[in-house]
């Protein structure tokens, strides 16, 4: 187990010389989980919206779905980002779909060029580990 | 996590994950826990931090006595709007709008009305339950907005945590009814999961549905989306055919109604007798009874008179109270347009959200709430003190004990026994400061926080141990203080609320007796454990949690 | 009345479920059973918290049933837990007695 896990950390932190591996892997996966999560969830809000409304569901109706589907896209991809065998693997799983979804849901009409803009800052920032 | 950063399997790196989410913001998640659960009776606290309407006890005319205080005290208002006594209340809660009030909130005045009497009660200034209600999801001292969003995230990370739980959980069903009592690290871990896993619909329903609650704070883009930032023609849409039958009743602030000053215009009309119209209602509503009355535009000729059901009946509808609305001159029954059906997605956020919020529940549906909190408390105390106990052994191997540990297990006795004492010290403070005092709602909160402040400098001078036996043990004398501070202090004793039948006065004070037993049990074992310390052998049971004594144990 | 049926139908069939696990047959029979038996004490559980739900069902709209009804798994699985711990000679009489009582308590509200 990785009970050892908090000590080094520690450890590390102690090092200000220069930081960790591991404390770099910790921070480039916690920023993918955190503001790629949210960039993600966030393009999943917009794009199922739309999508939902268009197959015929009540806007309201699609709305609200989409915001449960967004909430519980945050939580997963941040699973993902810990769980995934190597940072790189994880960056593309959560950062990808977060830009496509966000582009799919600006050219249908609404402007997310702020969320899609996240995304590409999280991907610029995020392989580099 | 590993060290050096090779892949390992998905149950290893969502402990990992289980672990961190759940720490970093686990004493505020406790925080929000704890408030939230006690804010299932908030109606009671309100009601025990007044003691000054404690000796209300309605009769049947106290809906007659109210209406003609109402038209005395506010003859002209836009709308009265009465909360019955009943199981949680035993005074009359009155609320009116004068004319040409400001909109929302601020224009509307409030007093409590004395059930036997129907005469105005002058309360003590303090916000009682709404306090802890309020911290709860907004925290205190800070623009709303910031507290939203700190506990908003947490809320997520909540969610995080309790999902990679239950990946990483691997015996999930073998240890569904195991705990393992004085095997140490081992029976903390049982503890964790037992209340994790037993109530896990709870906590699944409480977090997502707190995030549901923030969404358009922390998740707006999806309604954004499809309305084009239009979220008033969401919240029409959302409400479908409600929202017009609750215009008939309730005068909305939009301009709806004239809020044009109505001084000059004299009482002409007489209300209809408002008695045969509840006991019809009563009838019709044998679970709950009427809860409230709402008259509207009293007096005049388009006033209608609104009853609400005392309870919700059904979750998929908001958990709303039943409405029936009568016409205020000649009490016939003016039906609004017929209750369209949820869809299942709104549905679903019906039943979610209402779950957590709890109003209108019932007595039972309240008490499994409240309960399902406790044990959600509990988790979120277990996983906070587990996270130092499995520590301990790397603790023994360094021989000393690392900043970080030390400031964990610090921090776990501050502020987790430091709550239960700083919410007791609250109510000790809501009898002890003068009623008279000016601002004493605030000093009230303000030592809400100083002795919770207190409780966190306390660990700074102790041993851990020791530190958290004496935090339970002024937790539980201060607890069991609080009812015979009761009647002391202007209100009514458990006895005499016993004898009374009022329930909610006598649940509360029977409540602290069952926490400071709680607390005091706790206490005692944690005393117990260092007596057996000679014949166990160093490592083993409970005394993991006691330390060798090692020189650099204590903090710098 | 119907929130104590439920809650003793539910502690009955976690009982039941228990007695399908190696870990409480032990306890509660004295001696590990068979895959037959096991799997019988398995569906006899499923029974009994399908019963017990039906008793909320019968009660409430399908929302508050269906809430009320996980809120009262959770107390009567954390009791069970209890149970096991301190008192597992008890276990199984107070199942049985908790589903006699609460089939009684059904049978004299219905």
């Amino acid at each position: 187990m990785t009970d050892s896990a908090g000590l080094r950390a520690t450890a590390g932190f102690r090092s200000f010389q220069k930081p960790s591996r591991y404390a770099l892997l910790v921070a480039s996966r916690a920023f993918i989980a955190i503001a790629g999560g949210y960039a993600l969830s966030c393009a999943v809000a917009a794009a199922s919206a739309v999508a939902l409304a268009a197959t015929g569901m009540p806007r309201a109706d699609a709305a609200m779905a989409a915001t449960m589907l967004a909430f519980s896209a945050h939580a997963l991809a941040a699973m993902w980002a810990f769980g995934c065998a190597t940072v790189r693997r994880a960056a593309a799983w959560v950062l990808i779909p977060a830009a496509m979804l966000a582009l799919a849901a600006w050219l249908s009409g609404v402007g997310l060029t702020g969320v899609a803009g996240l995304a590409g800052v999280a991907g610029l920032a995020g392989i580099e580990s | 996590m590993r060290p050096d950063g090779r892949p390992e399997g998905i149950r290893q790196s969502m402990s990992w994950l289980h672990t961190w989410s759940g720490l970093l913001l686990g004493w505020l998640l406790y925080a929000v826990f704890f408030t939230g659960t006690l804010s299932y009776f908030r109606a009671e606290i309100d009601q025990w931090m007044r003691p000054e309407l404690h000796r209300s006890v309605p009769d049947a005319q106290t809906l007659e006595r109210s209406l003609e205080t109402m038209a005395r005290l506010a003859p002209g208002a836009q709308s009265w709007s009465l909360t019955l006594p009943g199981a949680r209340r035993s005074a009359v809660e009155a609320s009116w709008r004068e004319p040409g009030a400001a909109q929302g909130r601020a224009g509307v005045k409030r007093a409590f009305l004395d059930a036997g009497t129907g005469q105005p009660i002058e309360v003590r200034e303090t916000r009682g339950g709404s306090f802890l209600y309020r911290f709860h999801f907004e925290l205190y001292a800070m623009p709303r907005i910031w507290g939203r969003w700190i506990v908003g995230v947490a809320t997520m990370m909540m969610f995080v945590a309790l999902l990679s739980g239950i990946v990483t959980h691997r015996k999930i069903f073998t240890d569904f009814f195991t705990f393992r009592p004085r095997k140490g690290q081992r029976s903390w871990l049982d503890a964790h999961n037992a209340t994790a896993v037993l109530g896990l619909p709870f906590h699944l329903m409480i977090t997502f549905s707190g995030l549901l609650l923030f969404m358009f704070q922390l998740m707006p883009w999806g309604v954004d989306a499809v309305y084009d930032g239009d979220r008033r023609a969401y919240q029409t849409e959302v409400r479908g055919g409600q929202v017009a039958a609750a215009a008939a009743s309730v005068p909305r602030p939009t301009g709806r109604r004239s809020a044009e000053p109505r001084a000059a215009e004299t009482v002409t009309s007489e209300i209809v007798p408002v008695a045969p119209l509840v006991e019809a209602a009563r009838q019709q509503w044998p679970e709950y009874g009427v809860g409230g009355v709402t008259v509207s535009s009293p007096g005049r000729p388009e006033a209608t008179i609104e009853l609400r059901e005392g309870g919700g009946v059904s979750l998929a509808d908001r958990g709303r109270a039943r409405r029936i609305v009568h016409d205020g001159l000649t009490g016939a029954r003016i039906d609004g347009p017929a209750e369209t059906a949820s869809s299942a997605v709104r549905a679903s956020y019906n039943v979610l959200t209402s779950a957590h919020l709890g109003r209108f529940s019932g007595p039972a549906l309240r008490w499994l709430l409240f309960l399902s909190g406790l044990m959600g408390t509990a988790m979120v105390a277990t996983g906070l003190v587990l996270w130092v106990v499995k520590r301990l052994p790397e603790r023994r191997k360094l021989g000393r004990t690392p900043f970080g540990h030390r400031l964990v297990e610090h921090l776990n006795v501050g502020l987790i026994a430091g709550l239960s004492i700083a919410t007791a010290a609250y109510f000790w403070l809501n009898r002890l400061l003068p009623a008279s005092l000016e601002g004493r709602a605030d000093w009230e909160i303000r030592g809400f926080f100083i002795v919770w402040l207190l409780c966190l400098i306390h660990p700074l001078f102790r041993r851990p141990r020791p530190a958290w036996r004496e935090q339970f043990m002024m937790a539980a004398l201060l607890f069991a203080g609080l009812p015979l501070l009761n009647p002391m202090t202007g209100g009514v004793s458990l006895a005499a609320s016993l004898a009374h039948r009022q329930w909610s006065l006598a649940g509360f004070d029977l409540a602290m007796l069952a926490l400071a037993a709680l607390h005091g049990a706790i206490a005692w074992w944690l005393g117990r454990a260092v007596v057996a310390q000679g014949r166990a052998r160093p490592g083993s049971g409970r005394l993991a949690m006691v330390h060798a004594p090692q020189a650099p144990e204590r903090m710098p | 009345m119907s929130v104590a049926a439920s809650f003793g139908l539910a502690y009955g069939a976690f009982v039941a479920l228990a007695l399908a696990m190696e870990r409480h047959q032990e306890q509660i029979a004295g001696r590990r059973l068979g895959v037959w038996a096991s799997r019988a004490w398995r569906c006899g559980g499923i029974v009994l918290l399908g019963s017990s739900l039906a008793v909320c069902l019968m009660q409430a709209l399908p929302s508050m049933a269906v809430t009320v009804w996980l809120g009262l798994l959770s107390l009567a699985a954390l009791a069970l837990a209890l149970s096991f711990t301190y008192r597992p000679a008890w276990v199984r009489l107070t199942a049985a007695l908790s589903t006699l009582l609460a089939c009684l308590a059904w049978l004299l509200s219905s």
